[in-house]
């Protein structure tokens, strides 16, 4: 039986244009099943990569450099950060000093925090904290005796994630008595407060290196060297700097996820279930639709087959109607991601994890986009070819 | 002699409904001679519809055979008769069955571009067919832009396209007044005079029978000698004539009313029955 694409193109168009309404309901139906299929797993993913930059952004940099088991600091570290910072495309490095410490207020205490050492202006090049004091203002280098401490440990009506009975409950100005590991106790003046409302960072206290090396009664030395390169390339450059015979334990921003770590398995079988569900309905709702649509056109079908129009033709031609369907469907609800995504990028959504921007993988696009193309087909296909098979006088008189 | 263009021998038709067979045509042998324009009628349920579906190839005997131009269409495959009806037939419906998405003129080239006609050829067939029913200024108007006999005649002129030996038409004057019937049975007479074209029409308007060259009398699914005039009565609400087998029936109070419309009907429960 010979076909006539022409013919099926024509009386597919023709149909189409008829029934403008039903297209534009049918086109609707299809883009609002590719955006919900795809809006979450485009969530999750923005979800777990603002948690991957927190990390990179606020605690730990690209790349960690650790002291090697049994040593409690890295030696010749100001050396170490000068060949650091000499490998072409390393963004910057700093040393800092970690420091066993419990912070108290008057009557309050908070402890289980990370208390650094640091070098504000090498910071600020590794770790984007300068850009979210809250209150009062970030540490300079001739600071000595001040402290900046993260929202979860200041509270006081910062946004936290955590209780505010074990926050200081601290002000700008206010006294903060720190009682060290190594049983030093000094107190220091809180300069500020930062919230970059990440889930690490802002449990955090930083204090000068100086102030630091003078707690613990050291010099050019480091508790941890944070590194900071370019996405995807950390094990190049870890590489590079063993080549340099710096041969300290080595750790990527990955290797320090740990409860992130979980959050993002978590978000990842979630995102699986999520996305095969809607995948189902996606599936059953387009075919559905499509198929409803053209058992009403059972008659039409009839009288084409009367005049001698044959089976080959009636099933392309209500096949292209359904990949017609399906791909300005797609296309449509393609816009309307990429709307969305560009609304989020200026305007992320505030979570309590922090401001997440949704990110469509093509992967993701491509598999919801298959899918939603071949339950179009599928639903098109099947039920003219189920009756372009039947008797004439049942398709037209029923 | 002329010659036999559509010959039928023992057609037989039973429809099963469940379990149920009902016989609809219990062995018909009928011969349509080339450029002969016959009748088929028989009162409500004798099975000239279901003859005239047989023979157009739009459904299948239970038993029996189906000559036409010499070719026995029943052993041929769908695919083949499909061609068949395509190049060899012209079906007229009842009820237009004109595609509501095209406009005349689409309408009428659709078997043309069936053929693997050029577009252009398309439209200069298509305004030709049109043209011969009387339909040259409605080219591009839809289906619901136009009257029942106007559709009618976009439906003979599909029918006529592409050039087929034999027209078989379904009651193509039922759902139209008398004047546009009047100018559609003129057509198809001219039709066969002119074009020679074979006609085969259902019809159970008795007026009919002046017009055609013979007529095929039908009784409970056989061939019948004699012809049953339909019984006539007139309309219980508007009073017009009306055949009994296609009255619109409402019964009240144990009698029986019958009516040529549901207008009439509804009209008349209303006012008489209703009270």
């Amino acid at each position: 039986m010979k076909g006539n694409p022409r013919l099926s193109f024509f009386l597919a168009v023709k149909n189409i244009l008829h029934q403008k309404p039903l297209f534009i309901l049918i086109v609707l139906i299809i883009s609002l099943s590719f955006v919900s299929a795809t809006i979450v797993s485009a969530t999750i993913l923005g979800f777990v990569n603002a948690l991957n930059n927190q990390i990179i952004d606020y605690s730990h940099g690209s790349i960690l450099i650790e002291p090697k088991e049994d040593e409690l600091f890295i030696d010749d570290a100001l050396e170490k950060l000068d060949k650091i910072r000499r490998v072409p495309g390393v963004i910057a490095a700093t040393r800092r000093y970690s420091l066993g410490a419990t912070l108290f207020k008057k009557d309050r205490e908070a402890a289980g925090f990370g208390f650094f050492g640091i070098d504000p202006d090498d910071e600020k090049k590794v770790s984007k904290v300068y850009m979210h004091m809250r209150k009062g203002e970030y540490l300079t280098p001739g600071d000595r005796g001040e402290i900046i401490i993260g929202s979860e440990i200041a509270g006081r009506g910062e946004e936290i994630f955590f209780l505010e009975e074990d926050t200081l409950s601290a002000e700008v100005g206010d006294k903060i008595r720190v009682s060290f590991a190594n049983g030093v106790q000094k107190e220091f003046r809180t300069k500020g407060i930062f919230n970059p409302r990440d889930i690490y960072s802002t449990s955090f206290a930083y204090i000068t290196i100086k102030d630091a090396e003078e707690i613990l009664g050291v010099s050019g030395k480091a508790s941890l060297i944070a590194v900071r390169v370019p996405k995807g390339t950390e094990s190049y450059y870890i590489k590079k700097f063993k080549e340099l015979g710096i041969n300290d334990v080595f750790k990527t921003w990955e290797d320090k996820l740990s409860t992130t770590a979980i959050i993002i398995s978590l978000f990842g079988t979630i995102n699986l279930l999520l996305s095969a569900v809607g995948l189902f309905i996606v599936f059953v709702t387009v075919f559905v639709i499509i198929y409803i649509n053209l058992a009403h056109k059972r008659k039409q079908m009839g009288i084409l087959k009367a005049i001698g129009i044959n089976e080959k033709v009636i099933t392309w031609s209500y096949t292209i109607q359904s990949m017609i369907y399906g791909v300005s469907g797609i296309i449509t609800g393609a816009i309307m991601i990429k709307v969305m995504t560009v609304y989020w990028t200026v305007n992320p959504l505030n979570t309590p994890l922090g401001f997440v921007v949704p990110e469509l993988t093509t992967s993701s696009t491509v598999i919801v986009s298959a899918m939603l193309l071949f339950s179009s087909i599928i639903g098109g296909y099947i039920p003219s070819v189920k009756a372009s098979k039947e008797d004439i006088i049942k398709l037209i008189w029923g | 002699m002329q010659r036999v263009i559509v010959k039928s021998r023992n057609l037989k038709k039973i429809y099963k409904m469940g379990t149920v067979e009902v016989p609809a045509l219990g062995g018909v042998d009928v011969d349509i001679y080339e450029g002969e324009y016959v009748a088929i009628m028989g009162p409500s349920g004798s099975g000239k519809s279901t003859l005239l579906h047989l023979l157009a190839l739009l459904d299948t005997p239970t038993s029996g055979t189906i000559i036409i131009g010499g070719t026995d269409v029943l052993d041929m495959p769908e695919s083949e008769k499909s061609s068949f009806r395509l190049n060899r037939l012209g079906y007229i419906f009842q009820e237009y069955n004109v595609l509501p998405e095209l406009t005349a003129l689409e309408n009428t080239y659709l078997p043309a571009m069936m053929q693997g006609k050029s577009k252009a050829e398309c439209i200069e067939l298509g305004r030709e067919a049109l043209d011969l029913v009387g339909m040259g200024a409605r080219y591009d108007h839809l289906p619901s832009e136009l009257s029942g006999g106007e559709q009618q005649r976009v439906s003979i002129a599909r029918a006529l396209i592409n050039k087929p030996r034999i027209l078989f038409a379904d009651e193509p004057t039922a759902n139209l007044d008398s004047r546009t019937s009047k100018t559609i049975l003129n057509l198809f007479r001219k039709l066969n005079k002119e074009l020679g074209l074979t006609i085969a029409m259902v019809t159970h308007e008795t007026e009919d029978k002046s017009i055609v060259d013979r007529v095929i009398n039908l009784k409970d699914g056989l061939l019948s000698e004699i012809y049953e005039e339909p019984k006539v009565s007139n309309c219980e609400y508007c009073g017009c004539k009306i055949y009994e087998e296609g009255a619109i029936v409402r019964v009240a109070d144990g009698k029986t009313y019958q009516f040529c419309s549901d207008i009439c009907a509804d009209n008349y429960t209303r006012n008489r029955i209703g009270r």
